[in-house]
């Protein structure tokens, strides 16, 4: 052996808490060690770089512009002379639809008071001109927006029959558009009578054929047309009829007067909290299980090295336990920390430079209490998660015991996706109310239930089960580790304490 | 025993786990400076008791005093503790396993990377100082994972089962690591059931047995109650009738000689005076040193050495 000196500096000694509390240093040393461990991995980085890849990728997939649907190119062969004209007539009031619906989910950025001139600017003259009034204005979502391209394009028949197409259809010749080599996807070939016509329609690509939609689309107008003209009616007649009055407008007594007129009713924007609400379920849903599920792996990690009952004659379990969790936290925030910082600066960019509907909307959903909220539900439920999946990875003595346990958990979780999903549609129903209090559930369901104002007894009641769960599991985690780490039991040792315990039966 | 104040002192300590009983009864010192060997073969009780004594599990009756209190938070930087089941973080370097534990017992990140590189330094593996555990072979990590054990320098060492696992040269190594750290006026308890490490490094004896204490003391006073034997030889015939009374089993070897088993209360010049009396003039008269094995085997009863020899051909960590 060399000789070598070994310097032995002072240690630090740490007096015990009286309070049993435990030392942030320990604590931090683990949860330093864990993060360092997990930063080695390439799953870590390959997760924390998963939106930047994807947005990347996005990016620029947008910026090649490549068109995922590019158009189909369609004919028509009008065996009565009369419909294929106004099939093709039909096609472009369709589009014109899409086109004024597009502008009109746009005016709701704008200002109230200038909506009603931008209307009139889209009556007469188009929807072209109302999209670029709004670019013109510098409206940041409409300079995002363009309108969508028409899924198909008709042109003239290659081939005067049916026979002399095929060969277009099968791929075998193309037809040149605007000089350019193209397929041709479809025929829609019209027979009978001008009264009675029968469309067919001819591809090879039968899953996406809009022109079949398009064709049902306009015998349904047509038979409605001639039974209405049978009783000396008009389709026009009955749509002018019917415009204008089925349009009801929905208000919200907390914001509007008896006074008040159509632009006071309720828009997409005051949807906002709800949706916001919703979001943050989600959030909260996918954070809380993605540092729990690590948490498990990490505990049986930890049992598979063997190094806990080493640690253990210097750290208590619970400086350990509380280091795991933190390093897991810190882990799972910086791999969701891309998307909180781009959903914190649209919030404030809309609060501090949208419309005041849109500002308005942002302080609804953003009330500090939500904020406050937001964050004991986030770290209540967290510790409730890591502490039971904590207690799992106590118990399990390899990944396919963990994988086993950790089931009821992913239902669990599954649950508290449709909570979510139900709150969305109906916040206040009773199953979404319960969720909202059952500890397993109310992080995730709570959080949509605060856009409805809920009565503030219930939060604090489903705070206050939260905490008792926390504290409960933290009790029954500590037992469990003792047992399952240091005694070696396992699942078998659980099974016999319950036969010997409750059934009172000889272990 | 010494009459400073014990380092560890279990009393009247039982431990049951599922109604069977681990450990019965047991009572021992380990006083300052000491090297005390707990010996036994595997489910004697004795990784039970050292997890008692660090306060790991609760005796079910009976107490544990270390360094005069609870174990515990208390107790944390004095004490360094091998575990019998062995592990490291595989993708830590070895200095960042030996500077972690001594962070975590009081060390400055700064001090415990210096005492980090200067213990591998000292014990071989300055070459491995940047190495991945997962790339060390297996008696390299059990060299680091003590290392990590000792890197705070505490003033008790608790060890359980250290030479398991470890190739001839390395028990070596690991036997002159536990005299320096004792040279250094260190206390050690370690767990064995290789008797022969024991012999050679214990100060004193802790022999249990199916969760007992079945002896305590010396190895000296250990081999006592080890039977005695002798090889003797003649030219003339009746040394085997004049040794007879004497003996309890005998022997023939081939070269004619008699080994023989003496009875406990056999002494040496009753034998030799026979001898003389039956005019067996001796060409060969040699006692032979009994083991602490025999012993053991020796306080504990003949139904103990089946398990003590299945403990000597098990690795440790094979065993629950």
């Amino acid at each position: 052996m060399t000789e070598i000196a070994v310097n032995r500096p002072e240690l630090k000694r740490y007096k015990p808490s009286r309070l049993g509390l435990p030392r942030w240093r320990r604590v931090w040393l683990i949860a330093q060690r864990d993060i360092i461990g997990y930063l080695k991995t390439w799953g870590f980085w390959l997760s924390f770089l998963f939106p930047i890849i994807l947005f990347g990728g996005l990016a620029a997939f947008n910026a090649a512009d490549i068109d995922i649907n590019p158009p189909k190119y369609e004919t028509v062969l009008d065996e009565t002379n009369f419909h294929g004209d106004r099939l093709l007539a039909f096609q472009e009031e369709r589009e014109e639809d899409v086109r004024r619906a597009t502008v009109s989910a746009l005016a709701s950025t704008l200002p109230k008071e200038d909506r009603e001139a931008f209307r009139g600017l889209v009556e007469e003259k188009g929807p072209e001109a109302g999209l670029a009034e709004l670019k013109a204005r510098g409206n940041m979502v409409a300079e995002q927006v363009d309108f969508p391209e028409p899924s198909m394009i008709f042109v003239p028949a290659p081939a005067p029959t049916l026979d002399e197409l095929r060969p277009y259809l099968a791929g075998d010749r193309k037809i040149t558009v605007d000089g350019e080599d193209v397929a041709l996807n479809g025929v829609t070939v019209i027979r009978g009578t001008r009264d009675a016509p029968t469309m067919q329609y001819w591809t090879r690509n039968f899953n996406n054929a809009p022109a079949e939609r398009l064709a049902k689309s306009y015998l349904r107008e047509l038979a409605r047309s001639q039974y209405l003209e049978s009783g000396g009616l008009s389709l026009d007649g009955y749509q002018d009829a019917v415009k204008g009055r089925t349009d009801i407008k929905v208000f919200d007594p907390t914001k509007a007067s008896a006074t008040s007129d159509d632009d006071d009713a309720v828009s997409g924007w005051d949807r906002a909290p709800f949706l916001i609400g919703a979001a943050l379920g989600f959030f909260l849903l996918f954070t809380i299980f993605a540092g729990s599920m690590a948490l498990l792996t990490s505990m049986i990690e930890e049992k598979m090295n063997k190094l806990l009952e080493m640690m253990l004659a210097s750290v208590k379990f619970s400086e350990i336990m509380l280091g795991k969790m933190l390093g897991a936290a810190m882990l799972t925030l910086a791999s969701v920390i891309p998307y909180v910082l781009v959903g914190i600066g649209a919030a404030l960019y809309l609060y501090f430079f949208g419309t005041p509907e849109q500002s308005e909307a942002m302080a609804t959903a953003f009330p500090p209490s939500t904020i406050v909220f937001s964050l004991l539900y986030l770290v209540l439920g967290y510790m409730f998660y890591a502490t039971i999946l904590i207690s799992l990875g106590a118990l399990a003595q390899s990944m396919q015991d963990a994988q086993t346990l950790s089931l009821p958990m992913v239902m669990v979780m599954m649950a508290g996706f449709f909570v979510i999903q139900i709150g969305l549609t109906a916040p206040d129903s009773s199953v979404v109310t319960f969720a909202s209090i059952f500890p397993l559930t109310s992080p995730f369901a709570m959080m949509i239930r605060l856009a409805t104002d809920p009565p503030l007894w219930q939060i604090m009641l489903s705070l206050a089960l939260l905490f008792a769960s926390v504290v409960g599991t933290m009790w029954l985690c500590a037992r469990i580790f003792r047992h399952g780490v240091l005694s070696g039991g396992g699942l078998g040792a659980i099974k016999a304490w319950f036969n010997r315990t409750v059934l009172r039966r000889a272990a | 025993m010494s009459a400073a104040p014990s380092i560890l002192s279990m009393s009247s300590v039982s431990k049951s786990f599922g109604g069977n009983p681990a450990v019965r009864n047991v009572s021992f010192d380990v006083a300052p400076g000491e090297i005390v060997g707990f010996l036994g073969p595997n489910g004697a009780g004795k990784t039970t008791s050292l997890r008692m004594a660090l306060g790991y599990v609760k005796p079910d009756s009976g107490s544990v005093s270390l360094f005069g209190g609870e174990p515990g938070e208390a107790t944390f930087g004095r004490v360094g503790f091998l575990p019998e089941e062995r592990g490291l973080y595989k993708k830590q370097t070895a200095r960042e396993s030996i500077a972690l534990m001594g962070r975590l017992n009081g060390m400055s990140k700064r001090d415990a990377f210096m005492t980090a590189d200067q213990l591998l330094d000292r014990y071989g593996l300055g070459e491995a100082k940047r190495k991945k555990n997962k790339d060390m072979s297996k008696g390299m990590a059990q060299k680091v994972q003590l290392l990590s054990a000792i890197a705070h320098d505490p003033e008790f060492y608790i060890l359980d089962e250290p030479f398991s696992g470890l190739d001839p040269v390395n028990q070596q190594v690991l036997e002159a690591m536990v005299r320096e750290i004792s040279e250094r006026g260190r206390t050690i308890l370690f767990s064995t059931h290789v008797m022969e490490h024991a012999e050679r490094l214990c100060d004193r004896i802790v022999l249990m047995a199916r969760g007992e204490k079945v002896f305590e003391g010396s190895v000296q006073e250990a081999l006592d109650f080890a039977p005695r034997r002798v090889v003797m030889a003649s030219e003339k015939a009746g040394l085997a009738d004049a040794v007879t009374p004497v003996a309890t089993e005998m022997e023939r070897l081939e070269t004619g000689a008699l080994d023989l088993l003496l009875r406990r209360d056999a002494k040496v010049p009753d034998i030799l005076e026979r001898c003389v009396d039956a005019g067996v003039r001796l060409t060969r008269f040699e006692p032979t040193r009994a083991s602490l094995h025999e012993a053991f085997v020796a306080l504990v009863g003949e139904d103990v050495r089946a398990d003590l020899e299945a403990s000597a051909a098990t690795p440790a960590e094979e065993v629950a």
